[in-house]
C-alpha cells in the first residue's frame, strides 16, 4: 500500500489531502474568502495560508486515521499558481518530508486536477475540459503527454466570472461562481455579448470589457437585470468552450469528455456539455465541489501516481514555479 | 551592496537547524543583483545574511524570509516525531 500527503495552495484554496491506493481518506480545505468586490491578493492568500495550514494538516492525519509512519510521500504542488501561496505550501511539505524522512513529490497542478477527475469518475481516456479561475485549457492524453489541443490566449474563464462578479459586488461567499450561478437562473433575457473562437483558442478579455459595460449602462436604464447579464455571460462562455471541446474529441475521436476545475462544477456548463456528448454518442464525466475545486487530495493523487512510476523531486529541486505547462509533465505512469 | 542584515538564529538541536536551513535554502532571492541571501549552520545556529543595494528591498526579503522562518519553526514543533 502507498500512502501520499498532497498539499494544495495555489491560489486561493488551501487544502492537504490523504490518498492510499485509489482511496481517499481525507480532504480537508479552507478558502480565503474576500470581500464582495475585491480579489485575492498574493501576499494577503499567503498569509491566510500561513495561518490555516498546520491545523488543517493535524486535521488531515486525523481524518485519516494515519499517523506519519504509514506515510510514503510528500506531495505538493510546484506550479502553475501565485508564487507567495505556492511557497508556504512548499515550505512546510518540505519541513515535514525531513521530519519524516519521506520522499517529496513536486506536483504540476493541472495534472492533479485531471488525475483526480480519472480517479472519481472512472473515466479512461477522456478529452478534458479543464476550466479554473486561473486556467482554460482543452486536453487530450497521447503518448505519456497531457497534451493542450486549446486554450485561452488571455484570461481564464473562471477569472473572467470572478471580475464580473465583483463588478456587480456579488458574494464571494462560497465563490462567486457559485452566486453567478444562482442569479442566472432568474435570467430571462438573453443579451447578446461577443462570441470568441479562435480556432481552438478563446478569449474572455473582451467579452468581459463588453459586460462590464453594458452592467452599467443597461442596468441604470433598466433595460435588463443583474441575472440577465449572469444568464447571458454563462452561455456565451460556456457555449465557447463546448464547441472547443467538441472539436477536441471530433479531432481525436474521443468518446469520452472529462470536466474538471473550480467551474467545472457549475451544473449549466455540466449540462450544455452533456448535451454535446450525447448527440455525439459519447459519456461526459464531472465531479462536485469537493474534487473540481482546488484540493489537497487531487494533489496526493497525481503525487501518488508520480512516485509509483519513480518521479521523486530531490530537496534541491523543490522550488515552486508560477509557470508550469501542462504538457511540460513526462505521463509516466499512464501507457 | 550596501545594506547587510545578519541574523543568527538558534534552534533546539543541529539538525532543527539543518532541516530550515534545508528548507529555506530552496527558495532564491528573486532578484539576485539587487538582493543577495546567503545562509549557513553553525551547530545548532543558523547563520543568515541579506545584502542589498536598497534599504527597501532589504525590508522586504527579510520581513517574508522571517514569515517562512517561523512556518518551518512551527511546523518543527508541530510535527516532529517523538523521540
Amino acid at each position: 500500500m502507498v500512502v501520499a500527503v498532497g498539499f494544495e495552495g495555489s491560489a486561493n484554496k488551501v487544502g492537504v489531502g490523504i490518498v492510499r491506493d485509489g482511496e481517499v481518506l481525507s480532504n480537508v480545505r479552507d478558502t480565503y474568502i474576500t470581500p464582495p468586490g475585491e480579489g485575492f491578493q498574493p501576499s494577503e492568500t499567503a498569509r491566510h495560508h500561513r495561518a490555516k495550514v498546520l491545523d488543517i494538516l493535524r486535521r488531515a492525519l486525523e481524518e485519516a486515521k494515519i499517523t506519519p509512519q504509514d506515510v510514503d510521500c510528500i506531495c505538493f504542488t510546484k506550479g502553475p499558481g501565485m508564487a507567495a501561496p505556492l511557497t508556504v505550501m512548499a515550505v512546510v511539505a518540505r519541513t515535514v518530508a525531513q521530519l519524516w524522512n519521506k520522499p517529496l513529490v513536486g506536483v504540476n497542478h493541472c495534472v492533479g486536477h485531471i488525475e483526480m477527475g480519472r480517479l472519481i469518475t472512472g473515466a479512461q481516456n477522456p478529452t478534458v475540459l479543464y476550466v479554473s479561475g486561473g486556467n482554460t485549457q482543452v486536453i487530450a492524453y497521447s503518448r505519456q503527454c497531457y497534451r493542450v489541443f486549446g486554450e485561452t490566449i488571455d484570461m481564464a474563464v473562471g477569472n473572467c466570472l470572478d471580475r464580473f462578479a465583483r463588478v456587480l459586488k456579488i458574494s464571494n461567499d462560497p465563490s462567486p461562481g457559485y452566486n453567478i450561478e444562482q442569479l442566472a437562473k432568474e435570467g430571462k433575457k438573453f443579451i447578446q455579448l461577443p462570441y470568441v473562437v479562435k480556432g481552438m483558442d478563446v478569449s474572455f478579455s473582451g467579452i468581459l470589457s463588453f459586460i462590464e459595460k453594458a452592467a452599467r449602462k443597461k442596468i441604470a436604464k433598466g433595460e435588463c437585470t443583474a441575472a440577465d447579464l449572469c444568464y447571458s455571460l454563462q452561455e456565451t462562455v460556456f457555449a465557447m468552450l463546448v464547441e472547443i471541446t467538441e472539436r477536441a474529441m471530433a479531432h481525436c475521436g474521443s468518446q469520452e469528455v472529462l470536466i474538471v476545475g473550480g467551474v467545472g462544477c457549475n451544473k449549466r456548463l455540466q449540462e450544455m456539455m452533456g448535451v454535446m456528448a450525447k448527440e455525439r454518442g459519447a459519456m461526459l464525466y464531472a465531479t462536485d465541489m469537493r474534487f473540481c475545486i482546488d484540493n489537497g487530495a487531487m494533489i496526493a493523487q497525481a503525487g501518488w501516481e508520480q512516485f509509483r512510476s519513480g518521479g521523486v523531486t530531490p530537496l534541491e529541486d523543490t522550488w515552486v514555479t508560477q509557470r508550469f505547462r501542462t504538457d511540460d509533465v513526462h505521463v509516466a505512469w499512464r501507457e | 551592496m550596501d545594506y547587510r542584515l545578519r541574523l543568527r538564529v538558534p534552534f533546539a538541536s543541529a539538525q532543527d537547524a539543518s532541516i530550515a536551513l534545508n528548507t529555506l535554502v530552496v527558495d532564491k532571492e528573486p532578484k539576485p543583483d539587487i538582493c543577495r541571501r546567503t545562509m549557513d549552520v553553525q551547530d545548532n545556529t543558523l547563520l543568515v545574511t541579506f545584502e542589498a543595494t536598497e534599504l527597501r528591498t532589504l525590508r522586504v526579503a527579510s520581513a517574508w524570509f522571517m514569515d517562512m522562518l517561523q512556518l518551518t519553526c512551527e511546523t518543527i514543533d508541530a510535527f516532529s516525531l517523538p523521540a
